[in-house]
């Protein structure tokens, strides 16, 4: 099933994007349905998707450790996307949890013609280094 | 100065992979500054002066919580993650010798990125790469540590 428009709109990544540019998004987005204690991402396995939640929460845990939750808005899996590595963190469903999910091969070249969308995820993939690890002596 | 900075920004890694015009292009945003020892360029806790440094001479003290944990001199760069995420500075940098130095502006950069899909997606795995590294560094009482990457 594709995932909507409209839910995608809601989603602050996708905030500049236009019409055109979000149902072209959706048409390449398949909406995946978890129950609660799902799987989605297992730590240290190959990743291939970029995933939006669109409704309920799922929650991060990092080397067994917990990372807290996201919730509609918010995504994961877009570090596997960037370097094409290995799966940084286990993502799990909360609760019954709907997401947006785009191919690796897919959802790069959308972020590379979407520059918004690109320094989105660049400011946010700072924040969070910068979040994690505030006693790293990189400067800046 | 511009085919200077270009050759500068060659220097970085993270702009190691541009080509010769993008190198030229970003450099004509850059700005030569002169710095007397003892200046301090940032301070840690302060969002003054969004800009990302590339040093072309000089050294300079990279200061954490009033501690020295790094020296920086030619061909070093930085201030790029305050820049980018519009936050405060995580260090205080302060010359130790009379330094020269080239500098761009936020906005400047935010859209020399944006028209260059290259150079985003460049920064993009630069810090997804330091993210995954820190990610990775497994906490002692975690069990056995995994290779990393």
């Amino acid at each position: 099933m594709r995932a909507p428009v409209d839910s995608l709109r809601a989603v602050p990544l996708f905030a500049e994007l236009s019409k055109k540019d979000l149902q072209r998004l959706a048409n390449s987005m398949h909406e995946r349905h978890f129950k609660a204690g799902d799987e989605v991402l297992l730590e240290g396995a190959g990743g291939v998707g970029f995933f939006v939640v669109l409704d309920g929460r799922a929650r991060i845990t990092l080397h067994g450790e917990d990372r807290g939750t996201i919730g509609p808005g918010e995504y994961f899996g877009e570090m596997a996307v960037i370097d094409g590595g290995d799966r940084s963190a286990t993502v799990r469903a909360e609760d019954d949890l709907r997401c947006g999910a785009i191919t690796a091969w897919n959802f790069r070249p959308f972020v590379r013609e979407h520059p918004d969308v690109a320094w989105s995820l660049l400011t946010t993939l700072v924040k969070r280094l910068r979040a994690s690890d505030a006693r790293q002596p990189a400067a800046g | 100065m511009t085919s200077v900075v270009a050759a500068g920004l060659k220097q970085v890694p993270l702009f190691s992979d541009l080509s010769q015009r993008q190198a030229r292009q970003l450099a004509k945003h850059f700005k030569e500054r002169t710095i007397p020892a003892g200046v301090q360029l940032t301070r840690q806790g302060e969002m003054s002066g969004v800009a990302f440094f590339v040093i072309a001479d000089g050294t300079a003290a990279v200061i954490v919580d009033g501690e020295r944990v790094g020296t920086i001199g030619p061909g070093d760069h930085f201030g790029e993650l305050a820049m980018i995420s519009e936050t405060e500075r995580t260090a205080t940098v302060e010359a130790l010798t009379p330094m020269r130095c080239y500098t761009i502006q936020f906005w400047h950069f935010r859209n020399f990125a944006k028209q260059n899909p290259d150079v985003m997606w460049k920064l993009l795995q630069h810090v997804a790469g330091l993210l995954f590294k820190e990610q990775s560094r497994v906490p002692a009482d975690a069990g056995p540590a995994s290779p990393s990457r």
